[in-house]
């Protein structure tokens, strides 16, 4: 007898359902995924023990009738894709047809369904992978899919489930991101008995970001968008709201959650020196672009995507970005008065207020059961305590007119200059306060960027020269630059595998340490910010010098001083932060004021 | 411990010994300054671990006795104390009575057994050198030692002893100064060659004086002793292998050019030369272009945003014209350094070591790599 068997259909299913399934929160994926499909506009996720011991989905899509609901367990059998042709437009988020087939293999899973033609609804039962036949019950239009005790037939696998905690904090996330991919379905994640997450789906993308991220996030957030081809919308946070990772930014491709290093890397690239180092900003992002430019079939996971021409993409983000954050009202913080407390309702209005003219997405608004409560309680509100609100209108209408440029500082009149440290001035907005060290640090800052980079670099020789041992990464990452490193002043020979003599360093460096300066840009150039050698070692040169050179708080200017300052500032590229990401202004407007004085 | 001595002795023994005295907190004992009288003999030491410094002085000895006393007020109390006659007096070790005049000031102070003893030397090498000429060769050599913590070889000055001479190396891997002397030594072995750190060696050069004494040099496994009659001077070495410096120096006989040059004239030109600095850039060195041909030498620098020198002077050139770059600062330390009238400049190439020394002796060589500009 031969050696090799084909393989059961049971086991073929148990080790195809390690691929999609590997946690509760795969399991969710799937499932939210093909409710969304199907026309789903209320989608329920409710959860017991993280997940680990019920995960329940249930919809109002458009159901399953007996036969379809036979054959939706079996291997490759889905409704999205009839042959291999149709994979290249496709515009739903599920289509390999494993889904059903690799939960149910590894878990008890109930499906119940009911088309909205249909009387009478169906269910069917998948233990272990073990099929029952459907039976007739009765149940709402809409598929409600239970998955009990995911993994009891699998032990090891169940054995490297992470705590309760851990993938339900994973599955909120994943709901989060998914309802802001479509804020036009409404979503509920109950775990225990305890609401989670709750989106009205009446196509707000505010409201969602106001129930996932919370109002202090949303008052921060600015749209963006980019109205011809590659077509992009979105929220950005200012710069004054920050995170320390990475994990707020939310990329979405025709509505599907992607992960992308490179879209990552743009939107570093636009907030470059406008934040601090190593903060993040909050980003929703969505593009809009035709299936064939562009690959998701990377890999089951469906997470990451090939674009066919990411240079378009990435210059189309940064731009909608950029222009953005030129706005002076924006990259401005504003001195505000902490709230009064308020319930999450008058709140919410207050945010809405403004925004909710805009409609964010061109679908028909979905009517929402909870919200006309809302609303109701909203007026009587809003008649209380009508006055901010109003403000909050006034700033972001005058912010839309006043778009992107420096002009404001001409119109600012220097009313003096406090503790030597702040330029006090009156303007269009109000009270500026200008930290003269922060704006002296950018002039300087993108003056000596010029002139460092017009400049020859010269090396000075070693009479010794130093030995430099490299990981095999490091030294691919310096072959490959090796040229740019000799331009910015390194002589560098290679002696054998990962070892190289540094002969020269660069001769603008005499006074520092020139062997960690080449081993710190590698380590930049490996981390893959995109950025080439050149522009790695002006910044890292750049920020020192500017901050050193420029004039430092406690020290007394002159009205004339003052005024070449701001003459200065006005020249450029960006007056509104400091080289590190510090606001150079913050504005204390006339209304802040009338508020601070209690007059109403 | 109760002595009687005059304001000066005590003057000057605590100013030998306070600059081995720790500014660190971490061991608060090395702070003090550890006072011992006996044979009427008071006896001043101070160590940081690094160096420890002793100096006895002559005074009159009441009771014999010893005592640590906290560096900082001690000294600057006893350069406050009028001129005569002074009294210190210590009963147990709670501190110190120094009485002056009509007048007493008492200071706390720390028993003398908590003080660290000096180092043993197991003495590989024992030689003499006169103190003027030690304190010259270590003013030509520390000059291109380097102050970069992270390479600690390169803070040292390399000594290195073979029969009846002595020869101090220094470099930062940009300059690297070599100067040898002879001296009067007696060692068994054929080489030895140890690092003493430059701060140390430049500590030595300002205690010791200008004349033809001789300073005893006692070089041991892991510490080196200096010692001038009253004054003995203990320093760590530092471990590692030296870079063979011999390899860095062309060979002569690869020599293109021969420059012999005024070193007053040159070094004018370079203090002038050296004010191109790109402050912008914080540079604090200018780049400075000489170029040698048909008896001339010219100096050019050039700093876009500043401006830029064209100097020329009378040289006299053996072999071909040659063009080279260097930091301004570099050749400004080796013409303050060579003490000579006249130098030599020997270069092999614009990228290869260009080589200062006098043009009376081999004794001292300054090396200087180039500026590859392009």
């Amino acid at each position: 007898m031969g050696k090799i068997d084909i393989l059961d259909p049971l086991t073929a299913n148990q080790i195809a359902a390690g691929e999609v399934v590997e946690r509760p929160v795969s399991v969710v994926k799937e499932l939210v995924e093909n409710s969304i499909d199907s026309g789903s506009t209320r989608i329920k996720i409710t959860l017991r023990d993280g997940g680990k011991e019920r995960i329940q989905v249930s919809d109002n899509g458009s159901g399953m009738s007996k036969e379809d609901l036979a054959v939706a367990v079996l291997r490759h059998a889905t409704s999205k894709i009839k042959s291999i042709y149709d994979l290249n437009n496709l515009a739903t988020l599920g289509f390999r047809g494993e889904a059903l087939a690799s939960i149910g293999a590894v878990s008890k899973m109930t499906i119940a369904s009911r088309t909205e033609n249909s009387t009478v609804g169906y269910a069917l039962q998948v233990i272990g992978g073990v099929r029952s036949d459907p039976e007739e019950i009765g149940c709402p239009a809409g598929t409600e899919i239970t998955v009990d005790d995911l993994f009891f037939n699998t032990p090891a696998r169940k054995k490297f489930l992470r705590s309760a905690s851990t993938e339900l904090s994973s599955i909120s996330d994943l709901i989060g991101r998914i309802a802001m991919s479509r804020p036009d379905i409404a979503f509920e994640l109950l775990h225990e008995n305890r609401t989670l997450i709750k989106t009205p789906g009446n196509n707000n993308l505010d409201q969602v970001v106001f129930n996932i991220y919370g109002s202090e996030v949303l008052k921060n957030m600015k749209r963006i968008s980019h109205k011809h081809f590659p077509y992009i919308t979105g929220l950005i946070s200012l710069p004054q709201l920050t995170r320390a990772s990475r994990h707020y930014y939310s990329f979405f491709l025709n509505g599907r959650l992607i992960r992308s290093q490179e879209l990552a890397e743009a939107v570093e690239e636009a907030y470059h020196t406008r934040i601090p180092q190593k903060r993040y900003p909050i980003v929703i992002i969505y593009l809009e672009l035709s299936p064939e430019l562009f690959d998701v079939n990377v890999h089951p996971a469906k997470l990451e995507v090939k674009f066919r021409d990411i240079g378009t993409i990435k210059d189309a983000l940064i731009k909608s970005i950029n222009s953005v954050l030129n706005n002076p009202l924006v990259s401005i913080p504003e001195i505000r008065v902490r709230s009064r407390k308020k319930s999450i309702e008058s709140l919410q209005q207050e945010i809405f207020k403004e925004k909710d003219k805009d409609i964010f997405f061109e679908m028909p608004n979905v009517y929402y059961i909870n919200n006309t409560n809302v609303k109701g309680q909203l007026k009587e509100e809003k008649a209380h305590d009508g006055g901010e609100a109003f403000q909050e209108i006034n700033v972001q209408n005058m912010s839309q007119e006043n778009s992107g440029d420096s002009s404001f500082i001409s119109s600012l009149k220097v009313l003096g200059q406090i503790e030597g440290t702040y330029i006090i001035a009156s303007g269009p907005q109000g009270l500026y306060i200008i930290d003269q060290h922060a704006a002296h640090e950018r002039i300087r800052y993108e003056k000596i960027r010029k002139s460092f980079q017009k400049q020859p670099s010269a090396s000075s020789l070693l009479a010794v020269p130093i030995t430099i041992e490299l990981t095999p990464e490091q030294s691919i990452w310096l072959v490959d630059n090796i040229i740019y490193f000799a331009d910015i002043g390194f002589v560098l020979e290679h002696f054998g595998q990962n070892t190289f003599l540094l002969r020269g360093v660069p001769r603008w460096n005499l006074e520092g340490n020139s062997q960690e300066l080449l081993l710190d840009l590698l380590e930049k150039l490996g981390s893959g910010s995109g950025n080439s050698v050149m522009e790695i070692i002006s910044e890292e040169k750049l920020f020192s010098l500017a901050c050193k050179s420029a004039v430092k708080g406690n020290s007394f200017l002159t009205e004339a001083d003052i005024n070449f300052l701001l003459e200065q500032l006005k020249l450029v590229k960006n007056p509104y932060t400091c080289p590190h990401g510090r606001p150079i202004f913050i504005i204390l407007t006339p209304e802040e004021i009338k508020r601070r004085f209690l007059r109403s | 411990m109760h002595i009687s001595c005059n304001k000066d002795e005590l003057v000057y023994g605590v100013q030998v010994v306070s600059r081995a005295v720790s500014n660190k907190n971490t061991q608060p004992i090395l702070s003090g300054i550890l006072l011992t009288a006996e044979n009427n003999k008071l006896t001043f030491c101070a160590t940081d671990s690094e160096i420890a410094v002793e100096c006895a002085v002559d005074v009159e000895v009441i009771e014999a006795g010893s005592l640590v006393v906290p560096g900082r007020y001690f000294t600057e109390m006893v350069k406050r104390l009028p001129s005569g006659e002074i009294n210190l007096k210590s009963e147990d070790n709670l501190g110190l009575t120094i009485t002056y005049d009509q007048s007493e000031f008492f200071i706390n102070g720390f028993s003398a057994d908590e003080f660290p003893s000096l180092p043993e030397i197991d003495e590989n090498v024992q030689g003499r050198i006169s103190q003027g000429l030690l304190k010259k060769i270590i003013r030509q050599t520390s000059i291109a030692a380097s102050n970069d913590e992270s390479r600690p070889i390169f803070t040292g000055t390399l000594m290195e002893i073979i029969d009846d001479r002595i020869t101090l190396v220094t470099t930062d891997t940009h300059r690297l100064s070599v100067r040898k002397a002879f001296w009067q030594g007696n060692t068994d072995e054929e080489k030895i060659s140890v690092i003493i750190p430059t701060k140390t060696m430049v500590e030595i050069s300002r205690i010791i004086s200008d004349e033809e004494e001789p300073i005893t040099v006692i070089v041991g496994n892991n510490q080196v002793c200096f010692n001038i009659g009253t004054i003995t001077f203990f320093s760590r070495l530092i471990e590692g292998q030296y870079p063979s410096y011999r390899h860095v120096i062309p060979d002569s006989s690869r020599c293109r050019s021969k420059v012999r040059i005024k070193t007053k004239r040159l070094l004018e030109a370079t203090e002038r030369a050296s004010l191109l600095v790109r402050d912008e850039l914080k540079e604090k060195v200018s780049l400075i272009k000489l170029n040698a041909q048909d008896d001339v030498l010219k100096i050019t620098s050039y700093a876009p945003e500043i401006g830029k020198i064209y100097e020329e002077m009378n040289i006299f050139l053996e072999g071909e014209p040659m063009e080279i770059s260097f930091n301004s600062r570099y050749l400004l330390d080796a013409l303050k350094s060579v003490d000579s009238e006249e130098i030599y400049m020997e270069l092999t190439g614009s990228l290869s070591p260009g080589i200062i020394r006098p043009v009376e002796n081999d004794d001292y060589i300054y090396l200087i790599l180039p500026v590859r500009t392009d």
